[in-house]
């Protein structure tokens, strides 16, 4: 219990850093954002006015205190090119990110035990040469030409879908889910691969262990070595590699949002920094490192209940 | 041993090999034997005999890329290799069973000490839990581990080195088989610790007829324990038979060559041999090469990011002298701080107290593992010519002269210059270490188990060579080892450390003979001498 | 001892310089001058004159793909090599003092190595501006701490061998032993360090001129074009598949290359 208090120290500390080289990173800029907003044949009042509003010309460390104490209570203020609050933009989409990424962690997670376990086993053999190719090719493709032909083949030629249209939630649900499908699987098949390459190495260089000689001088079968030694060892890894394949996925659905133009976080962000609508960048970027801190936290947590060599030393 | 004992394995012209680029490696060429029930066999050689293999391969248990290529294994009237999968598995654990060199590896990291025992009973035997756990406890205090209630719920890393192998062999003994396999299970442990794990390993060969094949690179446990012995050299038998005959009438060369070359053998000789040695450089003893007085030295422990950091004392009021041509040798088991102490003396341990005075040049060191020790990236000629280039004031011709004559003296030839590490063999890079130790006129040399790594023909080349460079420049060594043989062999005077101390100092005659401490008393009963 | 190469890693070899010629032609040569418009040849389909096709203002896709696989390699080289650069200095200072300084660059260096490389660019080319050079440079930054990372956890191994102690007693200098005598020892890994990353190099500043964000018009770029090409899905299917295709091999031989089984 100590060591989870003592990691949710380090994890605020972190997130406070984190906060201020989000905000300063984005008052470096050259160029006032109000400015660049109205354009350069706007008048000086105007310009005025709108620093105002936006609290500008206050100091910079006035305006960091107000944006944090605000960004705690959810507010990160109004969207320059939106004209309204932040948090209702994110609001909006960020259901739809999360519901995109759980189906696609959900997809990995399914396909990738068994292949990995199954490339384990036979090693060296047929099955496992043909998941190893099908591994390499499948890490290649970048996960947004995967979309490109995904919505050929099944938006355009088979019409299971409509490519560039997309259901609500709200609308209907079972539509929302069959629109969700097809982007999550561009997501998740590249990182699917990578998985089960990594599970396949682990469980691999796992059975060539010590420990698995011993196991097997004990009179264990083959199946009870997989299973009862070596798969527990194996997963150890496997946890912090989830982590990075998890922030791998919130990182392509910013990609594949736009190809199948499901309104989540990444079409926001995207927008946002093309049009240099600052506010909103900053609320997602707080966001993303949110995510990826208490990620990472849980991996640590995790690690210190499930290695026995990590809690004693 | 009585011929009427019934043969319990038979292993009949065994061949195992490597499959390298389409061609086979065989490493074991052609092996037969039998063990009679009850008995200890012996399987000794050298790396490389192939002695490993042929007791994986009894089990099954070689690894992918070797393949058996050829023999029968018979097991009571079982031909093991003719087993089907579940027969054999019926046999592993529960008839033999094995125990291995590593014991920190060779338990599973994440399982508790107690699941892996019970685990052999779940296999082999329908007992219910209460009964498992009894057993398991039982085993435990049989194999000399106290608070067995307490040690089942611990995993293998909280364990000790010999804690382990008790473990590993309570494991191995829970179904009270009827061979063990033992595969140089004390190599990684301490001598006194190997003392009691092989006392144990005779308990249950006495107590419960248990078969056992020790197999070792050391001739003394072979010597002490077993009931017979096999010599094993590139894959070959080379003698077989009862202890005494192969201890006192050995037929083959090689066992010949193999028992001359053992430390410490035939102590008496031995000395004599040396006294002339000593006397060569007892002329110069007046003059000083290391002097330590009061040597405290620390580990600094870092706690966390800021937090303060706490020192660990590793050596305790240290204080010995060596002088010019002397050997002194300091040992110790592990942990002790010898290691330490040999860093501290190079001044690369950063917190000491005391002093350390060092005269004429910059010692030289001379590592235990010549693969760790020189750098595999670059070529022979580089390697010895850094020290020089260091040091500096060498035109190029005179290094190049100096690197000639230094590889002359530690016995390589100029061809070697052009190499890398990865292509000498161990004696080989030994040398080269000992020539990158001497390049620079070094007089006083830290060797810190410069044999250990080798094997024993070729550390008995190594220590005539290091015997020999020292009448040759005059040299001082401050000699580091595990191996109390050796350190007989060797040394003009000799240290003893425990837990961070030098308990005892003495010359060699009188600390072999009349040994002052308790600990140090311990130390030489615990060596299994030849 | 030397190991028998697979056939996977000549399979790679012959992908990576497959890849490695198309690029290398295209920087003296291309069949037709990659802007050129002709609205008589709009979305024309592949053929002897135009092997891969025409856009939809009928520029020939062959040599737009090797401008852009040019840009896509140029920027992707100049990432690796911000990347190794930085990533060897500051991996070999805290791996071998260790530290103080150490522990705070390596704490840093997790906070940014935990999120996605695509990401942390995004968010330094939001605060950069949009732009070629500014690709290179939020990309460059963005992959200094995965470097940064193996080279430290290279030097942290080194530093306790032998060899290193040897040279310390023989009176080497700090800055002689991390980089004479170290650094030759971590080239294997750098080496696979920057294969690797060059891959992800490639998919990341494809993903970003995808997006909008990397190169912008009149340079071609491969992600730019796949975003283009989206358009003409069905009309002009090949379209897409030049580029994709000049992605996809790029990266299956370069990881094929660095295979270690």
């Amino acid at each position: 219990m100590k060591f989870a208090f003592q990691k949710a120290g380090t994890l605020m500390i972190t997130l406070f850093i984190i906060s201020i080289v989000t905000f300063f990173a984005f008052q470096v800029i050259p160029g006032d954002s109000a400015t660049a907003n109205l354009g350069i044949d706007a008048s000086p009042e105007q310009v005025e006015a709108l620093r105002e509003q936006y609290g500008l010309n206050k100091s910079l460390l006035e305006r960091y205190g107000e944006w944090a104490v605000n960004a705690l209570r959810g507010d990160f203020g109004t969207s320059f090119s939106y004209r309204v609050p932040v948090r209702t933009l994110i609001g909006e989409r960020l259901p739809v990110t999360l519901m995109l990424g759980m189906t696609a962690i959900l997809i990995i997670l399914a396909a990738s035990a068994p292949l990995g376990i199954l490339a384990a086993r036979w090693d060296g053999r047929l099955p496992e040469k043909l998941i190893t190719i099908a591994n390499q090719i499948g890490m290649a493709i970048p996960s947004f030409f995967l979309g490109m032909i995904i919505s050929l083949v099944f938006g355009v030629i088979l019409k299971w879908f409509i490519p560039g249209q997309y259901v609500g939630f709200s609308e209907n649900p079972g539509g929302f889910f069959r629109y969700l499908i097809f982007p999550a699987a561009a997501i998740a098949i590249p990182k699917t691969a990578m998985l089960v390459k990594f599970l396949h190495n682990s469980i691999v260089r796992q059975l060539g262990m010590e420990y698995v000689r011993t196991a097997r001088s004990k009179g264990n079968s083959e199946h009870q070595i997989l299973y009862r030694h070596a798969f527990q060892n194996a997963l150890l890894p496997v946890i912090t590699f989830l982590a990075i394949i998890i922030m791998e996925v919130l990182a392509n659905s910013i990609i594949i949002e736009q190809v199948f133009s499901v309104p989540g976080m990444g079409r926001l962000l995207v927008a946002a920094i093309s049009n240099r609508d600052f506010p909103v960048v900053q609320a997602i970027v707080l966001y993303i490192a949110i995510v990826v801190i208490l990620l990472n936290g849980l991996v640590d947590l995790l690690y210190h209940y499930i290695d026995p060599r990590v809690k004693t030393l | 041993m009585q011929e009427a004992e019934k043969t319990l394995l038979k292993v009949e012209h065994l061949q195992i090999g490597f499959r390298e680029r389409k061609k086979m490696n065989v490493v074991v060429k052609d092996v037969s034997f039998s063990v009679k029930e009850g008995e200890i066999l012996g399987i000794v050689g050298e790396s490389g005999s192939g002695k490993s293999m042929t007791a994986l391969s009894i089990l099954g248990l070689l690894s992918k890329e070797a393949k058996l290529v050829n023999g029968n294994i018979i097991f009571e009237d079982k031909e093991l290799y003719h087993c089907t999968k579940k027969e054999f598995c019926k046999i592993r654990g529960n008839d033999i069973s094995m125990i291995f060199q590593e014991p920190m590896t060779s338990l599973n990291p994440v399982m508790k000490i107690g699941s892996q025992i019970e685990e052999m009973l779940l296999l082999h035997s329908s007992i219910n839990e209460t009964e498992r756990k009894q057993k398991v406890l039982d085993i435990l205090e049989e194999a000399g581990l106290q608070n067995s209630e307490l040690l089942i719920g611990k995993y293998p890393h909280q364990l000790s080195g010999g804690m382990r192998q008790r473990v590993m062999i309570a494991m191995a003994m829970v179904m009270k088989p009827k061979l063990l396999i033992a595969d140089e299970p004390t190599t990684a442990l301490d001598v006194t610790v190997q003392e009691q794990i092989l006392k144990l390993i005779q308990r249950f060969n006495k107590e419960y007829k248990t078969a056992v094949i020790f197999i070792s690179h050391d001739l003394g446990i072979i010597k002490n324990l077993c009931h017979r012995a096999i010599v094993m050299c590139n894959g070959f038998i080379e003698e077989e038979g009862s202890i005494q005959k192969i201890f006192e009438n050995p037929e083959s060369e090689y066992t010949k060559k193999l028992l001359s070359a053992v430390p410490g053998r035939d102590r008496i000789n031995q000395f004599e041999q040396q006294e002339d040695e000593i006397q060569a450089a007892s002329i110069t003893e007046q003059k000083q090469a290391l002097e330590v007085k009061q040597l405290n030295g620390f580990y600094l422990e870092q706690k966390n990011l800021f937090g303060q950091n706490a020192k660990k004392k590793i050596l305790d009021n240290i204080s010995f002298s060596v002088a010019q041509g002397e050997i002194v040798g300091i040992v110790g088991e592990s942990g002790c701080g010898k290691s330490t102490l040999a860093k501290a003396v190079l001044g690369l341990l950063e917190q000491t107290e005391g002093t350390i005075h060092t005269f004429g040049e910059r010692p030289a060191m001379v590592f235990q593992d010549p693969f760790s020790s020189l750098n595999p990236t670059k070529k022979i000629k580089w390697l010895m010519e850094e020290p020089l280039k260091l040091k500096g004031g060498f035109s190029k011709q005179q290094r190049q002269q100096k690197i000639m004559e230094m590889l002359k003296e530690v016995g390589l030839e100029e061809e070697h210059m052009n190499r890398y590490v990865s292509e000498l063999s161990g004696g080989q890079r030994q040398r080269v270490s000992i020539a990158c130790a001497l390049i620079t006129n070094s007089r006083l040399v830290v060797l810190d188990e410069p044999v250990s790594a080798l094997d024993v023909t070729i550390q008995a080349q190594i220590l005539k060579l290091l015997l020999k460079l020292r009448k040759t420049f005059d040299l001082s060594y401050v000699f580091i080892s595990h191996d109390l043989n050796v350190v007989y062999q060797m040394c003009d005077r000799i240290c003893v450390m425990y837990q961070g101390k030098m308990i005892e100092i003495a010359e060699r005659q009188e600390l072999f003979e009349n040994p002052k401490e308790e600990y140090t008393r311990k130390l030489l009963s615990a060596i299994p001498w030849i | 001892m030397k190991r028998k190469r697979k056939g996977s890693f000549w399979a790679g070899c012959f992908l990576a310089g497959l890849a490695i010629l198309f690029v290398g032609t295209g920087i003296f040569y291309t069949p037709y001058d990659p802007n050129q418009m002709n609205a008589a040849l709009k979305n024309t389909a592949p053929c002897w004159t135009h092997w891969f096709g025409t856009d939809n203002f009928g520029r020939d896709i062959l040599s737009r793909v090797m401008a852009g696989s040019r840009t896509t390699f140029l920027i992707a080289l100049c990432t690796v090599g911000i990347g190794t650069f930085f990533g060897i200095i500051l991996g070999a200072i805290t791996g071998y003092f260790g530290g103080i300084l150490d522990k705070i660059i390596m704490r840093m260096n997790d906070v940014l190595l935990a999120f996605p490389s695509l990401l942390l660019s995004l968010v330094f080319i939001s605060i950069i501006g949009i732009g070629k050079y500014n690709s290179i440079a939020a990309l460059g930054i963005a992959f200094i701490p995965s470097f940064v990372r193996v080279v430290r956890s290279e030097f942290v191994t080194q530093k306790e061998m032998d060899y290193v102690k040897n040279a310390r007693i023989m009176g080497a200098g700090h800055g002689r032993i991390m980089f004479v005598h170290i650094l030759p020892n971590t080239f294997s890994i750098v080496a696979s360090a920057i294969t690797i990353g060059f891959n992800n190099a490639v998919l990341a500043e494809a993903g970003m001129s995808y997006l909008g964000l990397g190169v912008q018009p009149p340079d071609a770029s491969l992600g730019r074009m796949l975003s283009e090409s989206q358009a003409y899905l069905f009309s002009a299917p090949w379209y897409a598949v030049a580029p994709g295709m000049v992605i996809i091999i790029t990266v299956l031989g370069f990881s094929l290359v660095n295979e270690k089984r």
